[in-house]
């Protein structure tokens, strides 16, 4: 909920409602949310790696998955023409997300 | 035309504008008085997109204003007034604090660190891999990807308590000429820190001194940025942290 609450504040206060650029202006926001999932599912995924409570097939499961996330997002950024600093949002006290 | 607001000085530096100072888009820069200040303002077309052009334009004006001797406070760039009206009244309403701020910056100038990794190391950073770049078919590709991750965690975790033990050093080593500090957020993936300082415009010479007595290593390394106006420590007491230039308005 913290963390929702630190991303509500990085929003922007308007939207640009252009239609031609309304489109990416969503998906920029959709995008930054997945993305912010994504790289704690990653963090996640290397504490319990590290913890010994995945085995090695688990581990090559979970790798692959992630990787396979990693690609399908570099190929919706490029769809919508976003950069990685696009998705990098303020979080506020909590810096930036990378 | 809207109006465009560079900086305020104080009002007794009202007969120090240039003549002939150009800003945006060679917009002729004049004086606007403003309750007792002294706001430096050009007319500017109505919006004009955010270019470095722009923003190099700006802090020219900003620095002419720095070297008349007084410190001016800038504004932060972007924000776009509907005339000189609306640009005196974006002032009077924080008229106190501008006014405050303002004395509070006189005699003193913004000095501004920039660590960051050196290019070699950042090369071996990049050692273990670029993740995305994993064929996912290959065999094992789920481990290599985990450990790659792994690795670029490690660095990045090593990096930054590099930078932080770099940054401290140098903030004992120029305290003695600190009066006020601003960290700034990173806003790019490079692992840069960011640290602006408030300093006498006296002890200019003794603060470079200080810091780069520091050394810089094969690894991390530092530059020394200004004097320059204030920008960092611009805060109104309205919700911006005033680390751009003073905000007015959206």
């Amino acid at each position: 909920m913290a963390a929702l609450h630190a991303i509500a504040r990085a929003l922007p206060e308007r939207i640009n409602a252009d239609p031609d650029r309304v489109e990416q202006g969503l998906a920029r926001l959709v995008l930054t949310v997945v993305e912010l999932l994504r790289e704690t599912l990653e963090h996640q995924a290397i504490r319990r790696m590290d913890g010994g409570t995945l085995n090695e097939q688990e581990v090559e499961r979970l790798g692959l998955a992630l990787l396979k996330l990693n690609h399908r997002m570099d190929e919706l950024k490029e769809v919508f023409g976003l950069t990685d600093e696009d998705l990098n949002i303020d979080l506020g006290p909590l810096g930036r997300l990378r | 035309m809207t109006t465009h607001l560079y900086c305020v000085l104080p009002n007794e530096r009202r007969g120090d504008l240039p003549a002939d100072l150009r800003g945006i888009d060679g917009a002729r820069v004049r004086s606007m008085q403003v309750d007792g200040l002294v706001a430096w303002v050009s007319d500017a077309e109505r919006g004009v997109p955010v270019s470095i052009d722009g923003v190099r334009a700006h802090d020219a004006v900003v620095e002419a204003a720095l070297e008349t001797g007084a410190t001016p406070v800038p504004a932060r760039f972007g924000q776009e007034f509907a005339s000189d009206d609306a640009c005196r009244g974006a002032l009077e309403n924080y008229s106190n604090s501008v006014t405050s701020l303002l004395a509070d910056v006189q005699g003193f100038v913004e000095m501004t660190l920039i660590l960051t990794p050196s290019t070699r190391r950042m090369l071996r950073d990049l050692e273990p891999g670029f993740p995305a770049m994993i064929d996912p078919e290959r065999p094992g590709a789920g481990r290599e990807y985990m450990e790659s991750l792994r690795a670029r965690e490690a660095s990045t975790g090593s990096v930054r308590r590099s930078l932080d033990s770099l940054a401290q050093t140098l903030t004992e080593a120029t305290m003695a000429f600190v009066r006020r500090r601003a960290v700034h957020d990173q806003v790019t993936r490079l692992p840069l820190r960011t640290i602006s300082h408030l300093v006498s415009r006296n002890d200019v010479a003794n603060y470079k001194e200080a810091a780069f007595e520091v050394s810089s290593t094969t690894e991390f390394r530092f530059l020394v940025i200004g004097p320059r106006a204030p920008y960092s420590f611009c805060a109104l007491g309205n919700r911006d942290t005033g680390l751009h230039g003073m905000k007015l308005a959206d």
